[in-house]
């Protein structure tokens, strides 16, 4: 251990080198252990090995970790806002996407939910938007129907695939590989370099770009310690998350170039879907599943750079949303 | 007075082997309904399995603590068997205070995670996270509680000891 | 002194001196988590997260299957192999091995097995005059192959530590197992005619098929078990309930010897025995928490990598390690404490994961035999009221016979890789 050092952190990670969120920490440490001269000092505990990521959030306030870079999602099971990260197709794609994290949105979104759970939410990666991997070719909700799929054990996942009329199956993902290969599920939904970092080219052939969630990762620390920091230590975490999401923001979209060339030459099928046919099907998921989040969802919507006159309806809802504060 | 309690413990440990039957019934049904549920239904749900893992957990602790009343926890015993009767009456009754005290910890402690992790709501049966942290808590007394009666047991076993060896 | 040194320091002294592991677990972590300023609500989080896991669900159901099998199913498979190979020289413990086997393909316990199956054989063999330290060594050992023929618990507890998949390491020790119990089967064959032991009548195809008929649904559970899992249809967690509630619904419909009283008291025994491994399972989770942030396995790590680059040499080393171990500690203790230290290690030399899983836990099971803490031998042997000293010389040949197997899935590890990566296609 490092001397000179006054913050030893324990960054904990779900995952190893090669995915988003640890590169992504990779950036943070280096970034903030030359700001502050060395006076932080970051170690990186991968593979959970720290503990599962709601473990670690949860006794974060007394210290089992001081940071994790993980999904804004995951704070889902101390708010229901934070599903908005879990939604299905409230993005179009990764500009749109882009443009509402870096707006004053998603400052705002992480804020809130940052109160709600005494968290302090720092950055915004993109991780790759989440496609799915499957045994068969599929590529309308009209082909999901029936579709036995491994699913995240959250309530947001299960219900997005069962709209559709799927059929999700909470598994282990140590047991994903196996259960592909036995044909106990017949695909699973991950970003597509995770997808690929689980070795999935091996047993599912279509790899289906359904692109259905655009999630942030942040970087997440207890909110009482982050506000005890000396401003100058708060300053540099702040500046080096920005800095590990430029890098990784530019990174990932080759990164996922890269990964559909190589599944390409191994053989897989990469399939393209009509994703406005989609967003049509989905259009009242959020409203009937979760009012709460109507709001934010509608703003995010709002936002898509696509969308004919985008400016003025951004500006209409925002005036609304004001209008129903005030 | 020994006597006593060691009724009471009886009592209670009926209490607990009724609720070890009954939780390990569910658990298997439970578990059974989801392969019912995949196959026949072709649908699944997020809290089946996680009702099955905590019933399990609090199990495990309450299991523990008959555990430690039948002798039954695992340990290298080669050197225990190379005492004499008396000797290792005495080293349990310590290795049994040195437990009560590790118990003792790990009740204040474990209270302390289920305040801290109370917000904290699960994914599948979406109850707070201290429903089931509430496990060792209660495990930590129920074993505090039969070790009071092993240490009782090994002192009367004790007196006796030396009782014969006066005679 | 670094507090992840201090934890394995502590566990090994405490657990010598005769403190129950769990303790020995537990009380070390606080010492270390003291000295490095953790606070003490990470220990009670971490022993619920070393439980909270679905595959080691699994354990109370194996635990429990196995349990309601010895009443009746047990007499089955040993009826079923006694019609088929009866009538050669030494044939009960022939039967012995046979049906421990068998019986392995639907528990996960050696303790289980022994008691079982050896509960039956033994007397029957002492009557047939075996000699008495031949049937407590026989049985004892093919009892191991309880926990190494899948289903094993001390798999699931590996699995649940490292977060293989269970099914594929149960998929890996399909050979290792079919080899033991070939070899031990084999042996039982040379000892038969070497000593002349007596042999029954060979029985009619009339009786055969009697027999078969009268066993055919305790035969159908390894299927369901196995098939089960190795067929994709259910998790080991899942084929576990299938299999309590399969041997419930024969025991009370088709054989009709088991009341509820019985199975109050059968499901008890389980849930003590499920506790008393998984208090350490979890325990162990604590320090190795503790080991983690204390930096250890790096150290451990460039200290062997200093002293060699090679996986032989390690993979040597590590076997006669557990082989100490094995002597000294339950096989699912010794799993528990040995696993999250040596595993950045067997990553670091590009060991596969789930070889050295089933590698491991068949080293452990044969400490099930190994004295001076060798729990199986110890059941078999006074189930057999024979002199130990005697029934571990009669064992010996058999514990060498294991050591081969041992090297062989060591240093090939097709044997255990092949068919996980096999069934895959
Ligand atoms: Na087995
Ligand atoms: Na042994």
């Amino acid at each position: 251990t490092d001397d000179t050092a006054e913050y030893h952190w324990k960054m904990a990670l779900n995952s190893s080198a090669g995915d988003a969120a640890y590169d992504g920490a990779v950036f943070f440490k280096e970034k903030i252990e030359e700001i502050t001269n060395g006076r932080v000092e970051v170690t990186l505990y991968g593979g959970a090995s720290l503990g599962t990521t709601s473990e670690v959030l949860e006794c974060m306030p007394i210290g089992v970790a001081d940071i994790m870079c993980e999904s804004v999602g995951t704070l889902s099971t101390f708010t229901d806002l934070a599903n908005v990260d879990a939604l299905p197709y409230i993005y179009s794609g990764y500009d749109h996407f882009m443009k509402v994290w870096e707006s004053d949105l998603g400052d705002e979104m992480k804020e809130v939910i940052g109160d709600e759970t005494n968290f302090k939410l720092l950055g915004n990666m993109y991780r790759g938007a989440r496609i799915v991997t499957a045994t068969k070719e599929m590529t309308t909700p009209e082909d999901m129907k029936g579709f036995k799929l491994r699913a995240l054990n959250l309530d947001v996942y299960l219900k997005t695939w069962q709209y559709i009329g799927a059929a999700p199956m909470p598994l282990a993902m140590s047991e994903v590989y196996t259960a592909l290969q036995q044909h106990t599920v017949e695909g699973q939904e991950n970003p597509m370099s995770d997808s690929y970092n689980y070795a999935f080219q091996e047993v599912c052939k279509y790899w289906i770009k359904t692109n259905h969630v655009y999630s942030a990762n942040v970087f997440i620390m207890d909110r009482d310690y982050f506000n005890s920091l000396p401003e100058d230590i708060q300053a540099a975490a702040i500046e080096a998350s920005e800095y590990a999401s430029d890098q990784m923001n530019s990174l990932m979209l080759d990164r996922e170039a890269e990964t559909e060339q190589k599944l390409i030459d191994s053989g897989c099928t990469v399939l393209e879907v009509d994703t406005q046919e989609f967003i049509d099907y989905y259009a009242d998921f959020v409203d009937t599943y979760y009012p709460e989040l109507s709001d934010w969802a509608n703003r995010i919507k709002a936002m898509d750079p696509n969308l004919e006159g985008a400016a003025e309806q951004e500006e209409t809802v925002q005036d609304d949303a004001a209008e129903g504060t005030a | 007075m020994l006597k006593k309690y060691t009724k009471f413990l009886d009592g209670l440990e009926s209490v607990e082997k009724v609720f070890l039957v009954v939780t390990a019934a569910i658990m298997v049904i439970v578990i059974a309904y989801q392969v019912v549920l995949r196959y026949v239904f072709n649908a699944s749900n997020a809290w089946s399995e996680e009702l099955a893992r905590y019933l399990f957990i609090y199990d495990v602790f309450i299991g523990s603590a008959i555990a430690l009343r039948k002798n039954s926890h695992l340990q290298v015993d080669v050197f225990l068997n190379l005492m004499k009767e008396r000797t290792k009456y005495i080293y349990t009754i310590v290795v049994t205070i040195l437990g009560i005290l590790f118990l003792a910890v790990l009740f204040v402690y474990s209270i302390s995670l289920c305040k801290i992790s109370a917000v904290n709501i699960t994914p599948g049966l979406q109850v707070s996270m201290a429903i089931p942290y509430a496990c060792m808590p209660l495990g930590a007394v129920l074993m505090i509680l039969t070790s009071f009666e092993v240490i009782g047991k090994n002192v009367e076993k004790l007196k006796q000891c030396k009782k014969g060896a006066d005679v | 002194m670094n507090i992840g040194a201090v934890i394995i320091i502590g566990l090994i002294i405490l657990a010598l001196f005769g403190i129950p592991i769990y303790l020995s677990l537990g009380i070390s972590a606080l010492i270390a988590m003291a000295m490095a300023d953790l606070p003490f609500e990470i220990l009670a989080q971490k022993m619920f997260a070393g439980m909270n896991s679905s595959s080691l669900l699994a354990i109370p159901f194996f635990i429990l299957a196995g349990n309601i099998m010895s009443r009746s199913i047990t007499g089955k498979l040993i009826g079923i192999s006694n019609a088929f190979i009866g009538w050669i020289k030494g044939s009960l413990a022939l039967v012995t091995v046979v049906a421990s086997a068998l019986f392995g393909a639907i528990s996960g316990s050696g303790v289980a097995t022994v008691s079982a199956v050896g509960g039956t054989t033994i007397p029957a063999m002492k009557e047939e005059k075996y000699p008495a330290h031949f049937a407590a060594a026989i049985a004892s050992m093919a009892s191991i192959l309880g926990p190494i023929i899948p289903p094993s618990i001390t798999l699931i507890v590996y699995g649940s530590i490292t977060g293989v998949s269970v099914s594929k390491l149960f998929l890996g020790s399909v050979i290792p197992g079919v080899l033991l119990a070939l070899v031990l089967a084999g042996y039982a064959l040379f000892y038969g005619k070497k000593y002349d032991l007596p042999a029954h009548k060979r029985k009619s195809p009339k009786e055969i098929a009697c027999t078969v008929k009268d066993g055919i649904w305790a035969l159908l559970m390894p299927v369901i078990i196995l098939g089960g899992i190795f067929g994709g249809i259910f998790s080991p967690t899942e084929s576990a309930a299938v299999a309590v509630i399969y041997a419930l619904l024969i025991s009370f419909f088709v054989y009709k010897d088991m009341s509820f009283k019985d199975l109050g008291s059968v499901l008890i025994d389980s849930s003590i025995s499920t506790a008393t491994i998984l208090m350490m399972v979890g325990l162990s989770k604590s320090s190795s928490y503790v080991v983690t942030v204390s930096g250890l396995p790096e150290m451990i790590l460039s200290g062997f990598a200093s002293f060699t680059d090679s996986p032989i040499v390690i993979l040597l080393l590590i076997n006669v390690l557990f082989l100490i171990i094995g002597m000294l500690m339950e096989a699912n203790a010794a799993i528990v404490m040995m696993t999250p230290l040596l595993l950045p290690l067997i990553k670091a030399f590009g060991i596969d994961i789930i070889q050295f899983g089933i590698v491991m836990s068949f080293n452990m099971c044969i400490g099930l035999i190994t004295p001076p803490v060798g729990i199986c031998m110890l059941m078999g042997n006074q189930l057999a009221g024979s002199k130990l000293s005697a029934a571990l010389k009669a064992v010996a040949p058999m514990l060498l016979m294991s050591l081969i197997i041992l090297m062989l899935i060591t240093y090939i590890p097709a044997l255990t890789t092949w068919l996980p990566g096999f069934l895959a296609e």
